[in-house]
């Protein structure tokens, strides 16, 4: 769906990106990662079109994204992380705009106002002005406003920044629900547990620079504690094919682990038979925070 | 409905139009005329008070309230952060131009248009009843020529202010207004001069036609610079065409004004020359300062012509750059005129000819200075810098040398004609070899200087 090569932009003496390469794949979510000023809101807005990039490529669909913006914009969603609403315009009034906006057939658009309004949970609030709407709503009227033209690819920008627990379960229903419908959203923020609900792939930003892009396949990860040290642990694990990492901390140990739940029960009786002495023992996946951190640990490594 | 095809003028109608506030304004004009009607002692006199009334309130509400408004159209949406998902819309940049141009400034209009109605109606003293109509069209080029120019420069301001994150809306209400003002003036001393004629190249031309069509020439270009604005914002690209005939006609526009002047054919010549320059000169200054003047638009240039990208070139250079192209070409211009037309002495001959060659080191001193304070690594208000040392360079120093008794020094540092050409010419030249010298180095230590990755994201 995306394509991006080599993609440079410059503020005056800042390099915001630096040579960032990546694609996403139609129909996936992925999380957009990094530390305050990693550059991520910078890259979406290239991605959106409202930025020109001092070098590189952006291929949307096929679509020269730098050279030719305007037939991408069909394609694409955009909520900006600090985003505005016409205070005076109702929620359908401000649905209406943006459906007109982008050109929707005239004979379709009260109907699709109203699907939209649906989506987002704001059925009962078309008709009250935008000042009126709490903090949540107007998130989600905005939410709302990017999708009214069913893009293919929605670009997020910290979409749950301020929400409380209830707002932001329901965002992260509504992103599977368009994921499903085969859109495309690429989502920043920084609330790494949230984005465990619903990220498939992961990409994560450092000063301009990208860390990774990858499928997410979460590593297992298992835990165990010991009675009393045992001797031929060290020797058990690193001969076992699916332990392809382990950290042994006193009587505690903590596993990466490849293999499927018989390679699992396997481990363990191997473990039980060796004479271990084994007080605990659970299964953990690793989530996107235990990514983000391995990959800024990998970084920091780097020469 | 007449905001069907346009969405942005629905919007606008949406906000901008209730039933109170359609009702509100003719009872209130209503109230003012009523009032008008009841000072008269009969309808001749209220005819002639109502339609000066009528244009005065008409310039009270379209000139400077609707200006106002104009000048709010874009700051508005960019402080409320509703400007970015305007420009990812298909709305095409003559729909958000016009929706913006029309719909912003819907109320002042609707005041406006209702005292242009009175203005027809009570308009019966004059027998040439064209008048009335070539008064109304010139108020509505006016009206439309402020709300443009201020939707426009607020526009070129908004790529200066983008990373700031708000973009204050006094200068280009200010500047509307100011526009309005000079036109205004104009038209007003066009009534009361009504019929007479002047010279205007080599035709007599009629008051009244010419300060309507002025006011047409200058509404089309402002419409058509504000469309072209748009057309940026929305990342389309703009080639120098349309810049380069804007100013060109700017200065063909000033130059007839030369014949004011009861002057030969030849010094016409060489005077229309020098009042383009003057114009163009002008254009180049008032650009150079209000635009983005960063190393990273630099950087882009140079790629540009490194890789013989002329379309890219040409699509992003500043407009200063086109400008100062044209004003290459009127100081050859000028400079080809004070040769053809000069008869006098030799000494007389280069005094008239190296002028406007003065005229140009002077300015391309001033460009190299601009940019050699807006490329220094702390250049939060470099413009300013930039004028403070102007203000030195062209008034300080000069009064300086004038009360030192050293008068014949005062070319070098004021664009001043003289008999002397190692003072009118060579120093000022020299100054700016020297500025050029510094510019170029800092300019290389930028380029050379490492980038240093963010780490602070621009708000």
């Amino acid at each position: 769906m995306i394509d991006v090569r080599n993609l440079a932009y410059e503020y005056p003496e800042i390099r915001a990106l630096d040579d960032i390469s990546l694609q996403l794949q139609t129909g996936s979510i992925t999380a957009l990662v990094g530390p305050n000023g990693a550059g991520k809101s910078t890259l979406l807005r290239c991605l959106a079109t409202l930025g020109k990039p001092f070098s590189g490529t952006i291929t949307i669909d096929g679509i020269d994204a730098i050279a030719d913006p305007v037939p991408c914009r069909k394609l694409l969603g955009y909520l900006p992380d600090f985003f505005g609403l016409y205070e005076d315009l109702t929620v359908a009034q401000t649905l209406t705009y943006f459906a007109r906006a982008y050109r929707l057939d005239p004979a379709t658009i009260d109907e699709r106002v109203r699907e939209v309004a649906g989506k987002v949970d704001l059925a009962d609030k078309v008709d009250h002005p935008n000042s009126s709407l709490s903090r949540g709503m107007r998130q989600r009227l905005a939410i709302g406003q990017a999708i009214i033209h069913q893009p293919r690819l929605l670009l997020l920008d910290e979409p749950a920044s301020g929400l409380d627990p209830e707002a932001r379960h329901a965002l992260a229903g509504l992103f599977l629900e368009l994921r499903d419908q085969g859109i495309t959203i690429l989502v920043s923020s920084h609330i790494l547990a949230e984005l465990d609900a619903y990220a498939d792939d992961l990409i994560a930003l450092r000063k301009g620079k990208l860390l990774t892009n990858f499928d997410r396949q979460p590593r297992r990860k298992l835990h165990f504690s010991l009675l009393e040290p045992h001797p031929q642990l060290e020797q058990l694990l690193s001969a076992d094919a699916g332990v392809t990492a382990f950290r042994l901390d006193g009587l505690q140990a903590e596993l990466d682990f490849a293999g499927d739940e018989n390679q699992q029960a396997a481990l363990l009786k191997a473990l039980l038979d060796s004479g271990a002495a084994i007080s605990a023992f659970y299964a953990a996946t690793e989530n996107l925070q235990d990514q983000y951190m391995d990959l800024l640990d990998v970084e920091e490594t780097q020469p | 409905m007449i905001g069907s095809s346009n969405p942005e003028l629905q919007k606008n109608i949406w906000l901008e139009l209730n039933p109170r506030r359609l009702a509100v304004m003719p009872l209130l004009l209503g109230g003012i005329f009523l009032a008008v009607a009841l000072a008269s002692d009969s309808t001749g006199e209220f005819a002639q008070r109502a339609w000066k009334y009528a244009l005065w309130l008409y310039g009270f509400l379209v000139l400077l309230w609707g200006t106002k408004l104009a000048s709010e159209g874009i700051a508005g949406e960019v402080n409320q952060r509703t400007w970015d998902n305007q420009r990812l819309t298909l709305i095409s940049p003559w729909q958000l131009a016009l929706g913006k141009l029309l719909g912003s400034t819907l109320y002042a209009w609707y005041g406006g248009l209702l005292c242009l109605l009175v203005f027809c109606l009570t308009y019966t003293d004059f027998a040439n009843r064209g008048k009335g109509f070539k008064v109304v069209l010139t108020m509505v080029m006016i009206g439309l020529f402020a709300h443009a120019l201020a939707l426009l420069l607020s526009l070129v301001g908004l790529d200066k202010n983008r990373h700031r994150g708000r973009l204050p809306s006094t200068f280009y209400f200010l500047a509307g207004v100011v526009g309005a003002l000079v036109m205004l003036n104009a038209s007003l001393q066009t009534i009361n001069e009504w019929g007479q004629t002047f010279q205007w190249y080599f035709a007599s031309v009629a008051l009244d036609d010419f300060t309507t069509l002025s006011a047409v020439f200058f509404c089309f270009w402002a419409l058509l610079g504000l469309y072209r604005g748009m057309r940026g914002e929305m990342q389309r690209h703009n080639g120098p065409w349309a810049w380069w005939g804007f100013a060109a006609s700017l200065a063909l526009y000033a130059a007839g004004f030369a014949a004011l002047g009861n002057v030969s054919p030849a010094d016409h010549t060489v005077l229309g020359c020098y009042m383009a320059l003057g114009v163009v000169t002008a254009l180049t200054y008032y650009t150079a300062f209000s635009e983005v003047k960063d190393l990273v638009l630099i950087k882009s240039l140079g790629d540009c012509i490194a890789h013989r990208q002329w379309g890219p070139f040409f699509a992003r250079a500043p407009l200063w750059l086109l400008t100062l192209v044209l004003t290459a070409l009127c100081t050859l211009a000028a400079l080809g005129a004070s040769l053809v037309a000069s008869d006098g002495s030799v000494m007389d001959q280069v005094q008239t000819t190296l002028y406007p060659f003065n005229v140009f080191c002077f300015l391309l001193r001033d460009l190299s200075l601009l940019f050699y304070l807006n490329l220094a690594a702390n250049n939060r208000r470099a413009d300013l810098a930039t004028l403070i040392y102007l203000l030195a360079l062209y008034g300080l120093l000069p009064t300086m040398l004038a009360v030192s008794s050293a008068n014949d020094l005062l070319p070098a540092l004021l664009p001043w004609p003289t008999d002397n050409p190692l003072i009118g010419t060579l120093l000022p030249l020299l100054q700016f070899v020297v500025v050029f010298y510094l510019l170029q180095n800092r300019l290389r230590q930028r380029l050379q200087a490492p980038i240093n990755p963010i780490d602070t994201a621009p708000a």
